[in-house]
């Protein structure tokens, strides 16, 4: 009866018949329907990035009358590898991932992209300190940096970028070191593990109460955004997807995680040219560097 | 079988009741048992339960607690917070780096051991550090946290299961006060992945689930975290975390048992009710053949309101290896109960025998007991001898019958109580008999002590040991003297005549059976007398029966004075005697024997002093000449005896020939008359009574007549007396009464009127009980008064049996019939018996009347019956009235009231006598005219 009144409640009675059918495909492998599988890139801790995606998942299930599988993965590459190769229909992904792929030729495109907190749909990637400890580019040199992951467009090729353009170093000068998340990149600058991070514009400012300091900006990027597999999925249930995406209303996506809680756009193949200027993603190292 | 059963339900059934009792006893005892146990096993598994969930939770406390003194409780750590605490806003996120940086290490080393949250909280309810989500700071959580306001406003340490406002946990908190200041607080938390690891460590075994109370989790849990909690699959007042983000978050899935076990719990009303009271409860389920116990373990918040349920399913066996270890048992004393009623049943079978031969014995004591009371007290004489035949024992009534005492006689052979009497071969028989089949009846003929000789019926018995050797004989024995007596007076009554002693018929007719055969082996004659004494019923009527049975007897003894020793001599019944002259030499010889006997007989008899005179009338048939058979003999000794008593009686008259010839025409007529009245060959005349006064036609006398369709018409003197000896004459008397009474309502019905119906009654209508009643039904039937009817019955039948004569009369005149006296004269009666009679008319007899012109004797008589009649009252009938003088002397000299008589009317039939009726007034001229010389009626 509580369900009946309380709007959570009554959602979650809604939900649920759907969500056991996908934890009983899941665990039984029974394709009587077939889920629809994706994986958001793991920007934070794996436990807030699936508590960001789930309502995602919940409603394209409502509005696919699909099921739609939560895949975890620890690396951006993984997500990468799955996508291409048609273990995943969709994924959450950042420019450079999907730039990546599609240099490897892989049938992959994007769906939508998820807006900023500025309402719009580019982000950039920010070399952060704490500011207790003073920290100066120019006296970077040499020091411990954080990154993300080697295929995550603010790790090696972005912190690159914007060291090589700001102070006209390599990451090959730097102790540098892959933590696998923004959130890990940002907390270890703040508990002093590094000197210096990158991350996501978004994750500069989220850690900012914690005296994260930015030091510097890239250019503008594509921001982050839906990719989906071409191999898995046919042009109808593209179109579709997108559709329910971006006919999402702001009360239903304001609910979504802090990273896609701002609405979507649509998404094209031209928006990623300035990633282009990072570098080619095939010389990124896959190693930390002391 | 029946006795089988008898015993069954009188032993058998009570102890199976009881044994089925114990049975169930026993069931009940192990099923109760196993209930207990499996309470046990659920209590320990609470139990269980419970310490591991307190351990895990005191476990961490003690390690919070020491981390807190020593990590937390810095200077560098409070000075960070106390300088959060003063700072300005802008300055805040430097102190909170700095302090995430100074606790990291701190952090790292809790979530190594589980503990995923450390959190500061200012003294002004802003949360300074999350280090779980460092990036969410400042809020407040007082509201929320029951915990954190605890520490904070009472600044004591509260510990908890907390749901929060995103995740739940096991909440530690501290309050950090400094130098008297309270700065904040500091929490550490144990998710519940954590405990549910440590539980398990702890436990071994097990699956757990941690439900939270529905309406914690919307209380406390801020919107965007509610997605993960939904419903909970046990009870809809609890939630459950979210499996779709667990799965995805811990790799955690809950086991396919888990779920299929979670529906029955659903269903469960235990389940349900105890939930809902915040009960702990177990509960076991079975799923695919294995044990599981589900525990639920409630968990209070710091408000002591129920929180949670922390849930283990566990399989397990102990349920098994109760129950198996119970069934075990309980088979075991199944058993021994069974082995204990086995032995019981055989104390008990043993004892029932045990009681039986008591009850044997007693009994064969009693019996020998009673044996030897009846070997004391018999009535009849026991002997028991040896194997040698030597007495060995007497009893009391032995000595009394043979007079003979024990010592007299043990050690004797029992031959001297022979007598002598007694053959040789019945000894010989006896023996025989013994040795055949152990066991003798007979008769003995002994001697007794004083040398009388006594008849004994003795019964012998052989007595053989376990071998069958003879051990013993023994002997029982009774006088009979009394009943050979008997036996011998039955005999004489059988044969005898009990009055005379005589030989009575039976003996008579097999006697003369043996004397026809030795008559005809012989080749010699025989007689058969039979003899009636005459008038004997007069004497035994008027002198009573005793008189008549002494002059019977003195009849018998002159009869066996009048003849040989070997000559037969019987009384057949009443006064017929049959003798039996079996040694003649020829058929003259017996005429002169039935002459004495005829002279003997017929001699005064002195009987009680009064002088009897009777004779005998002697029938005599010799053998061969008048028949060769018993029957044929008695038969035809009869029929000469009737011919004697025609004879005028006291003759004596040989069987002839014609003889036969009259008794064969008797029995011709008797069987034609049988048919007579169905063939309408029976008809009723009729003859005036004409009364003297007015020469008028008083009545009319029904008279009958057969019309024999060979022999004519029959005389009733010839057919009456038939019909009376052969029974016919009731339904034939019927007849006549009715036709005459139908006759007379014709008559009166033609307007002849006031005249009488005279009827004559035969003598065994006369002692027929239903005559009254059939008179009175004539009468009522053919609606006559009773006073048209006059029954006639002659003399000698109102004399056969006076008194049944009177009694009958009487109840025939209450109904109002006129009763006359027929052929008086004729008789023996007296005119002073007739005033006993309830009679009206006397009619006197023609053989009085016919000579009264000739004879003044008759005249006389005639005169003084008429004369003494009307003394006593009577009207007076003159029968067979032929002549005017006749008519004058009766009628007009002597004042006879009414004359019957060829002079007035021969009997004629119906018809004829209704003309005469028309005229009933006659004139003695025209009487005198219609007579005609033929013979009276």
């Amino acid at each position: 009866m509580l369900f009946k009144y309380h709007p959570f409640l009554s959602c979650l009675r809604t939900l649920h018949p759907l969500l056991a059918l996908v934890l009983l495909s899941c665990l039984s492998g029974v394709q009587a329907a077939e889920p629809l599988r994706f994986a958001p890139l793991p920007m934070e801790s794996r436990e807030s990035t699936v508590k960001a995606f789930y309502p995602l998942v919940v409603h394209l299930q409502k509005h696919l009358q699909q099921p739609v599988e939560l895949v975890y993965y620890a690396k951006n590459s993984e997500i990468a590898a799955a996508l291409e190769s048609g273990e995943l229909d969709f994924a959450y992904l950042g420019p450079l991932p999907y730039v990546t792929l599609r240099q490897r030729g892989a049938a992959v495109e994007p769906l939508v992209f998820f807006r900023e907190a500025n309402g719009q749909a580019r982000y950039r990637c920010a070399l952060v300190a704490f500011a207790g400890d003073a920290a100066q580019l120019a006296s970077v040199r040499g020091k411990r940096i954080a990154l993300t992951q080697p295929l995550s467009t603010c790790g090696y090729l972005g912190a690159n970028a914007m060291l090589r353009h700001e102070v006209g170093i390599s990451l090959k000068d730097m102790q540098y070191r892959y933590l696998g998340s923004h959130e890990a990149v940002a907390l270890a600058v703040i508990s002093g593990e590094a000197e210096i991070g990158s991350v996501k514009d978004e994750f500069a400012a989220k850690f900012a109460p914690l005296g994260l300091q930015t030091l510097v900006y890239s250019d503008w990027l594509p921001a982050t955004g839906l990719f989906a597999s071409q191999r898995r999925l046919d042009a109808a249930t593209l179109k579709d997807l997108r559709r329910a995406l971006l006919a999402t209303p702001q009360k239903i996506y304001g609910q979504w995680g802090g990273s896609i809680r701002h609405g979507m756009s649509m998404a094209s193949e031209t928006d990623f040219d300035s990633l282009r200027a990072f570098g080619d993603p095939a010389e990124i190292p896959q190693g930390k560097k002391d | 079988m029946r006795d089988k059963l008898a015993r069954l339900r009188r032993f058998h059934l009570p102890e199976m009741a009881g044994m089925l009792l114990g049975l169930l006893l026993v069931a009940s005892f192990f099923l109760d048992q196993y209930r207990s146990q499996q309470t046990l096993v659920a209590e320990q598994h609470t139990q269980a339960l419970d310490v591991a969930y307190q351990a895990t939770i005191e476990v961490y406390r003690l390690d919070v607690e020491t981390r807190f003194r020593l990590q937390i409780m810095r200077p560098e750590v409070t000075d960070l917070m106390e300088k959060a605490l003063l700072a300005e806003a802008q300055d805040l996120p430097l102190i909170r780096g700095r302090l995430f940086r100074l606790m990291k290490p701190v952090y790292d080393e809790l979530q190594q051991l589980g503990l995923h949250q450390l959190m500061f909280h200012l003294a002004d309810d802003r949360v300074l550090l999350r280090f779980h989500k460092p990036q969410s700071a400042g809020d407040a959580l007082f509201q929320y946290r029951p915990s954190v306001r605890i520490a904070n406003q009472e600044k004591r340490p509260a510990f908890g299961l907390e749901i929060g406002r995103s995740m739940p946990g096991f909440r530690y908190v501290f309050p950090v006060v400094r130098d008297g200041r309270h700065l904040g607080s500091v929490e550490f938390a144990l998710t519940f992945d954590v405990i549910q690891d440590r539980l398990l460590h702890l436990l071994k075994a097990g699956e757990f689930g941690l439900l939270f109370k529905l309406d914690s989790v919307l209380a406390s849990v801020d919107a965007d975290s509610r997605d993960r909690f939904i419903e909970s699959a046990i009870h809809p007042e609890f939630a459950q975390e979210n499996p779709a983000i667990s799965k995805v978050t811990r790799d955690f899935v809950q086991s396919a048992v888990v779920r299929a076990l979670e529906p029955a719990l659903r269903e469960n009303r235990v389940v349900q009710r105890q939930m809902s009271a915040g009960e702990s409860l177990v509960i076991p389920l079975k799923h695919d053949g294995l044990d599981y116990l589900v525990s639920f373990l409630p968990v209070r918040g710091l408000d002591d309101k129920l929180v949670a349920y922390v849930v283990r399913f566990a399989q397990t066996d102990a349920l098994r290896v109760v129950r198996d270890n119970l069934l075990r048992q309980a088979m075991l004393a199944i058993f021994l109960c069974l082995v204990v009623v086995a032995l019981f049943f055989k104390l008990r079978v043993k004892q029932m025998e045990q009681a039986a031969d008591i009850k044997r014995r007693e009994a064969a004591e009693a019996g020998l007991s009673l044996y030897a009371n009846v070997f004391r007290h018999s009535g009849e004489a026991i002997l028991v001898t040896d194997c040698a035949n030597r007495i060995i024992e007497v009893n009391p009534a032995f000595v009394e019958l043979t007079g003979y005492s024990p010592e007299d006689v043990i050690g004797c052979n029992p031959g001297l109580l022979a007598s002598g009497k007694t053959q040789p071969e019945v000894y010989a028989a006896m023996w025989a008999t013994l040795k055949a089949s152990g066991h003798w009846q007979g008769e003995f003929w002994d001697r007794r002590k004083n040398g009388s000789i006594y008849p004994k019926w003795a019964s012998i018995s052989t007595i053989r040991d376990a071998s069958g050797t003879v051990s013993n004989y023994i002997a029982c024995f009774s006088d009979i003297s009394e009943r050979k007596a008997s036996e011998a007076r039955i005999e004489r009554l059988a044969h005898h005549d009990g009055l005379t002693g005589l030989l009575n018929r039976y003996s008579l007719e097999s006697r003369l059976e043996q004397v026809l055969l030795s008559a005809r082996r012989d080749n010699r004659h025989l007689a058969v007398l039979f003899i009636d004494m005459d008038r004997f019923k007069n004497i035994n009527d008027t002198l009573g029966h005793a008189i008549g049975d002494q002059l019977l007897i003195e009849v018998a003894r002159r009869l066996e004075r009048c003849v040989r020793a070997s000559d037969i001599v019987a009384r057949l019944g009443g006064d017929e005697f049959v003798v039996v002259l079996n040694t003649l030499e020829s058929v003259h010889e017996a005429m002169p024997i039935a002459h004495k006997i005829l002279r003997r007989l017929s001699k005064t008899y002195q009987i009680a002093g009064h002088p009897l005179h009777s004779s005998p009338s002697i029938g005599v048939a010799v053998c061969p000449e008048d028949g060769d058979s018993v029957a044929e003999l008695l038969r035809n000794a009869d029929t000469a005896m009737y011919s004697a008593k025609e004879k005028g009686r006291k003759n004596v008259r040989f069987f002839t020939a014609e003889l036969t010839a009259i008794a064969s025409e008797r029995m011709a007529l008797e069987n034609e008359l049988r048919g007579a009245l169905a063939a309408g060959q029976l008809e009723l005349f009729y003859q005036p009574q004409v009364a003297v006064q007015g020469l008028r036609i008083r009545g009319v006398e029904a008279l009958l007549r057969w019309h024999h369709p060979v022999r004519g018409m029959v005389p009733p003197d010839r057919f009456i007396p038939v019909a009376e000896e052969s029974g016919q004459i009731e339904e034939i008397g019927a007849w006549v009464l009715d036709t005459a009474c139908r006759q007379l309502a014709e008559w009166q019905a033609q307007g002849i009127g006031d005249i009488r119906m005279a009827i004559n009654l035969s003598a065994h209508q006369l002692r027929s009980p239903a005559l009254v009643d059939l008179v009175a039904k004539s009468i009522r039937q053919h609606g006559l008064l009773a006073a048209d009817l006059e029954l006639e019955i002659t003399e000698s039948v109102a004399m056969e049996d006076p008194e049944a004569a009177i009694g009958q009369m009487q109840r025939l005149r209450a109904l109002g019939v006129y009763l006359a006296i027929d052929d008086f004269g004729t008789g023996y009666s007296s005119l002073a018996y007739l005033k006993n009679l309830p009679i009206q008319i006397l009619k006197l007899d023609r053989s009085f009347v016919r000579d009264i012109e000739t004879d003044a004797n008759d005249a006389a008589i005639s005169a003084a019956t008429v004369a003494l009649a009307h003394r006593l009252g009577l009207e007076v009938i003159a029968e067979g009235v032929e002549t005017i003088a006749q008519a004058e002397y009766l009628g007009v000299d002597h004042a006879c009231d009414i004359l019957q008589g060829y002079l007035f009317g021969r009997p004629v039939p119906a018809g004829k006598m209704s003309e005469c009726l028309r005229q009933p007034v006659l004139q003695w001229n025209a009487v005198a005219r219609t007579v005609l010389p033929s013979t009276n009626d």
